[in-house]
Formats: structure tokens, sequence, C-alpha cells
């Protein structure tokens, strides 16, 4: 079966849009650029949650580049168009629907800013182009294996030693870490004070020596994590970002300006896509799937979920918009989103369980056997075991719950 | 598409006058003394909302109205979840109001709509058959036969609005409450609002309007829907803000509960449901406005979230109140089985998710 982006309930922004013709024609802008750009071997292998290599990475991203929509949520003066996050909401939204990869946000919506907000003008300079064209991939250096949900307590040290910080430590869970050619790090410079005081933000190249990068094979067998080891790094001094002491503070302007987009709502879309598709597939049930009331209603309410979803996300970002900022609110973006994506997964799991949850040859050493699976159905059960993450990265779903405990809920 | 004359300023002016009734003039004895009266509605309330411009306000300008939508409406319908009032505004205004006005001649709406607007007519909308309903002509006059169920506030109604058939069409009818063979069967849902069993047997009608209805009945009740999943909102509102105080006041081991983390989660789990449908609440209520042609797939979609919310958030409040959350004593109860009687109110959960399905199917 040859995987189409099927058309999906758009209704909610086609309602948003009705009264904005700006976000009108920049959703036409990027349906376009999708319809015209997106390379159809690389749609294909999102559709179909497969792997992709670095180089299908890069080159969407400089297509995007190219576009001047990869930071076009960058003021001008930094080479983007200054817009706003209803705006980046909107074309995030737009390309996960039509099956774009994941927009990896290191660069582009981390460090980017961080570097342009906090950063010297040489740092602008220097790094800002290279994130805008997609010639640099970045890494995030922030978990530890003793400071994951409790990031404060991280122990990679920075000292510095003439024009120099010389780095000692561990970083794990470091996505794509293997394709970077640079990093930011999270490393402490002083102990005297709260742990979240003593700690620096650092940009280190990946080719410096001292730095070793093991691969960590994860549950769907692919390799998207790894262990950097640092040792004896010697980073230039003009690496830091704003002042020594300040990381936790960069830090978490981050972590605010990224919540309000967490909620994945194309990709959601762009999964029900595929759950229509296994529910259609008279293969895996006679009749199809889309013939049983239960069935139809347990899509039904994640079709729901969703429509929830995405009113919430322009419920949020409206009151940015409008200048009040939704503070700890914004946690349940991630809190929501994440948990939905999960569920849209674990639906395409038991649809699959129907024929078994049997290995696809491609992922055995010798290739052997037949695939028992519908077209898709491989890249479905990884891409359930993936999401696992989803509830876990970027601050727990716990961490995320006392977050809004204490700062919405005043407890 | 309906003209307002309601802009951002006037909405808010609009909110707080609604906010200070319920506050003033609507406490939970008042509630409790309307839900325990023969009326089950409050008389002197009733009059106050019609002042206050209640009952005009979804019916158009050029009809004497306010002309606000689904959008105002849901001001009006949070207050009344938070106030657990028993007014029938659902089925009078909302309901009756927006078909008349969508179906009838000008002579039946300049003779109705006033009445409505001024509060002085309760007209409740008996949609759901028992047993077919039927309505057919003799000499000048319309004779209604058939059994109807589920008719909100049908229990205290002066008039009923009957759906029937004519020719395999649906027809509108009004029936005077009292009319010689009308039988009313009245009970209370679990919150307090009345609701009727109705059998007519030759009961005489005035036909309202003169074409098919159908349409305008689904789209008064997808506005009935918003309306009411609004009226969740004020009732989680009411209960998260009741459990949150109560939690943090609450002392247990020499500490406030809301200290402990379990509590807390479940705090912010409840808090991110009433969210989550006040958010897709709003949303109906735009698709509504914006007369979309599948609005009542974002309807279906609110209800279903508001009755999953409604079951999380009054469980929920129970939990964490413990013993006192039980009693009668405390609100807590009442807003929970509000919720438990909105669900139970023009569909349930299946219904809706059958209603969805079968929209994500033709679109």
């Amino acid at each position: 079966m040859q995987p189409e982006t099927p058309p999906l309930s758009t209704i909610l922004l086609d309602l948003k849009c009705a009264g904005d013709p700006v976000l009108q024609a920049l959703r036409e802008e990027v349906r376009a650029l999708c319809r015209d750009w997106l390379p159809e071997d690389i749609r294909r292998k999102v559709v179909l949650n497969q792997h992709l290599d670095k180089d299908d990475h890069v080159r969407w991203h400089r297509i995007l580049g190219d576009a001047g929509m990869l930071v076009a949520h960058w003021p001008e003066v930094c080479g983007g168009r200054g817009w706003s996050r209803l705006q980046r909401w909107v074309f995030e939204n737009e390309v996960y629907r039509a099956g774009s990869p994941w927009l990896v946000p290191f660069g582009i919506t981390y460090v980017g800013p961080i570097i342009y907000t906090f950063g010297t003008e040489a740092q602008k300079v220097r790094w800002l182009p290279d994130i805008a064209q997609a010639k640099s991939w970045w890494a995030q250096g922030y978990s530890e294996p003793n400071a994951g949900s409790d990031l404060a307590s991280i122990r990679t040290r920075a000292v510095r030693d003439g024009d120099h910080y010389i780095v000692n430590g561990q970083k794990t869970w470091t996505t794509m870490a293997q394709w970077a050619d640079m990093m930011f790090v999270l490393a402490r410079t002083d102990d005297s004070g709260p742990p979240q005081h003593g700690i620096s933000f650092l940009l280190v190249d990946m080719s410096a020596p001292g730095i070793t990068v093991r691969p960590i094979g994860t549950i769907d067998g692919e390799h998207h994590i790894n262990e950097i080891f640092l040792d004896e790094v010697r980073v230039p001094a003009e690496n830091l970002v704003g002042v020594e002491g300040g990381g936790w503070t960069y830090a978490k302007f981050l972590l605010g300006n990224e919540r309000l987009l967490a909620a994945e709502v194309g990709k959601a879309q762009r999964l029900m896509a595929q759950l229509d598709m296994f529910m259609g597939d008279t293969s895996i049930a006679t009749p199809s799937l889309s013939q049983d009331t239960s069935w139809r209603r347990r899509r039904a309410e994640l079709e729901s979920r969703i429509l929830a979803l995405e009113s919430l996300s322009y419920d949020l970002l409206g009151q940015a918009e409008a200048g009040q900022d939704p503070g700890a609110l914004a946690s349940l973006l991630k809190i929501v989103g994440s948990e939905l994506i999960q569920a849209i997964t674990g639906t395409l799991l038991d649809i699959l369980a129907k024929r078994g949850l049997s290995i696809a040859p491609d992922r055995l050493e010798d290739g052997s056997g037949k695939d028992r699976l519908p077209e898709g159905g491989s890249g479905a059960i990884a891409e359930y075991l993936y999401d696992r993450a989803a509830t876990i990265y970027g601050g727990s779903s716990e961490i995320q719950r006392n977050i809004m405990a204490k700062a919405a809920l005043g407890l | 598409m309906t003209t307002s004359i309601f802009d951002a300023d006037a909405r808010a002016a609009f909110a707080n006058s609604v906010d200070r009734f319920v506050t003033q003039r609507y406490d939970f004895d008042t509630h409790r003394r309307i839900a325990a009266s023969a009326d089950g509605y409050g008389r002197p309330q009733w009059a106050e909302m019609a002042e206050m411009g209640w009952n005009c306000l979804p019916i158009p300008v050029d009809q004497g109205g306010l002309g606000g939508g689904a959008v105002e409406t849901a001001i009006i319908m949070e207050a009344m979840g938070r106030g657990l009032m028993l007014e029938p505004y659902i089925a009078t205004t909302i309901l009756c109001g927006g078909l008349i006005t969508a179906c009838a001649s000008n002579a039946q709406k300049e003779a109705l709509l006033p009445a409505i607007a001024a509060a002085k007519t309760i007209i409740a909308l008996a949609y759901q058959n028992t047993t077919p309903v039927l309505a057919t002509q003799s000499d000048d006059s319309w004779i209604v036969n058939g059994g109807k169920t589920l008719v909100l506030h049908g229990d205290c109604a002066d008039r009923l609005l009957v759906t029937a058939s004519v020719d395999g069409i649906t027809a509108l009818f009004m029936i005077a409450a009292d009319a010689p063979g009308v039988t009313r069967q009245c009970y209370r849902l679990i919150d307090g609002k009345g609701i009727a069993e109705i059998s007519f047997i030759d009961a005489i009608a005035e036909r309202i309007g003169d074409s098919d209805t159908a349409t305008a009945v689904g789209n008064v009740i997808n506005r009935a829907i918003a309306a009411t999943c609004a009226e969740a909102v004020g009732a989680m509102a009411a209960l998260n803000e009741q459990t949150l105080t109560f939690a943090k006041t609450r002392q247990q081991f020499g500490m406030a509960i809301g200290s402990f983390q379990a509590l807390q989660h479940r705090m912010v789990d409840m808090t991110i449901a009433e969210q989550e449908v006040r958010a897709i609440t709003k949303a109906a209520a735009d698709a509504l406005d914006a007369g979309h042609p599948t609005a009542g797939y974002v309807v279906s979609a609110a209800k279903v979230r508001a009755c999953r919310a409604g079951r999380l958030v009054g469980e929920g409040a129970i939990q964490i109140h413990g013993g006192i959350g039980m009693t009668s004593e405390l609100p807590i109860g009442a807003w929970f089985k509000r919720l438990l009687a909105i669900d139970s109110l023009f569909g349930d959960v299946d219904f809706h998710l059958d209603r969805i399905a079968a929209v994500g199917e033709s679109a």
C-alpha cells in the first residue's frame, strides 16, 4: 500500500486562519513547500516510521533553510523572519502533518536562541549562520548518569586555564550526538553556592581531543542516543555563553521557550493516518477494524483528545501572544502532548498485535524470515517503543506535574 | 451568521455581571432550597436573569435580542454550572428560542420571542421519541400523537415544542403543556433539574414554520451541547478551586495534605482536565459561531472530553476531600452530580464517539 498523506481534520486550524490572512498565507506557503520540495523518499520513511540517516535529515533541513523557514522564528537581524510562536507552531504542525522528519531542535530552537539572546556579537557571527542553513549539527549536553530529572546536580566540571576551560566529565542520553559537530554543555564552574548557581553554558567542538562518543542502543533497535566522555577537553574561553555561572538561567529560558511548542499535534495527526491505514487493512482483520464499533470508538476518543490538545495549544499560545506569561500552565502541553502520542502509538501496537508482534526480517542479523506485518508495521512498533521516551525527556511527566503543582496551583 | 453586539470589552463586562449574580444571588443554600421546591427552579431568579438580559442574549438583534453567539452563551452557562443553577435556560432560551428564531413565521416570532426574552414563558423541547410521534392535519388544526422522553424542564414548562413527522419530514409543533391529551411523568435528574416523559394523544398543536426542521433541530442541539460543556467547565472550575483550597488548609501528619505528591499530581491532572474542556468548548463555540459545516464534530469531541473530565474531576474532588466530600453539607457532591447529569444529557460518550467516527468518515 502506498502511504499517502491522508485528508485529516484541520477544522480548528481552518477556523484559526479564517480571521487571520497572514497566518493563512503562511500556512499555504508551508503546504506548498512540503508538496513541492519534501523529497518523496524521506516522506515515505517518515510516514512508515522507518530509519532516517543523517543525510535524510540534513537534506530536508537545508531545503527548509534555503526557503528561509528553518529559523524563521528567529529575529530578522539574526537571519530569521521574526515569526511569532503561533506562526512557528503552525509551521511545525503543517510540516509534520505532511510527513516531515523531526525538526532537530538542538541548533534551531535550543542553542540558536540562547546564542542570540545571551551571546556575544562574535558568537552570533560565528555560529548562527551555520545553524540557520543546517551546516552544523548540534547536540545537547545536559543529562549525566547521576543528573537526570535532578539536572542541577551535574558534575561535569569546567576549570579555567588561561584562555581555555578544561572540561572533564560525562554526559548521557545525548540524542544524535554521533552526527554532531558541536555540543552545548552545562558544566560546573563553581561548587561554593547552591547547585544551580555554579553552572556554566559552554559550546564544545565535538572533534576536540578528549571527546569519546559511545552509542547506546535503545529498545526500538535503533541508535538515537549516546554517552559522551569528556577527558581533559580544552574549550576556548570565548565559547562560554553569557556569564560564568549563568548557565542554569539560560537553560531555563530555553525550557520556557520550548514548552509552548511541545504539543506535537501534527505528528499525532500523521500517526492517526497510519492508524486509519491499519484499521482499514483486511489482512489484519476481516471485516476491517474500521467497521468495528469498539475500534471506531477508540479511534474517535483519540481524535477528541487531539482536538482538545490543539485547542489548548491555541489558548496558551494566544495568551503568550497577548503578552501574558502562561507560566507553568505550559507544562501541561508537554504532559498532555506526550501522553497522547503514547496513547496513539499504543493503539497502533494493539492493532498490530492481532497479527503477532513479530520482528521484521531487516531487524534480524541474518535477515531471515518473512515480514508478517503490514507495511509500516515494524516502524510503528519501533515508534511505540521509542515514544516511551516522550514522557521522560525534557523534564519527565512527573517533574512537569511537580512544576505545575508548585507554580500553577501554589502547592 | 449572527451580528453580535459584543466586542471584547462588552463581553468582559457581561461576564462580570454574570459572575456577580451567581456569587451574590445564587449560593449553595439557594440551590438546595430551589432543588427541594415543587417548582424545581427559582421564579425570582428566572425573572432576574431576564432583567439582566440573559434570556434575550442569543436572540438576534433585529428580533429585539442581543445577538450573542455560543461564545457569549458559554459565559452564562459556565456561571450556571458554578452556581448549580436550576433555571430552564438551555431548554427555553437556547433550544426553543433558537428553533423559533430559525423556523417560526414572523407572527410566531413576534408572539414568542418577547415572551422568552422576558421569562414570561417556559418552553421545553421534546425531540427524543419513545414511540413514533406523528402529526396530522384535521380541519384547520394539527393533531399530535406519540411519546417523548428526556424532555429537559418538561416538568415546569407551560409550552412544549415538539418534533413530529409530517409526510416523512421533521416538523415542529407548539403544544400547551396543560392541553387535553398531554400526559407528563415528571421526575428530577440527579442534580435537581426537572425532566419529563410525555405522551400525546390527539393533542391539538400549532405548527411552527412550514418546512423541514431537522437541520435546525440538529443545530440548536449542537448549541445546547456546547452550552452544557461550558456548564461542566463551571462545575469543574468550582470543584478544583474548592479542592485546592481544602488541600492547602487541611492538616494531617502535621502538614497540609496538599504537600503530598500523590495528591498534588492528582490535582494537576484535575486542572489539566478542566483546561482541556475549557479550551475545546471554546473551540466548539467558535466553530458554531463561524457557522462551520462540521462544527458538530468539534461539539461532539467537546462533549466526550467534558464527560471524561467530569468523572475525573468530580471523583478526584471527593477523594481528596475525604469523608467530608461525601456529605451533602458541602457543594462538592452537588457539583459532581451536576457533572454526572451533564454526562447523560444530549448524548453520552458512546453516542458522541460514534458521531465523531461518522463525521470523520463522511469528511
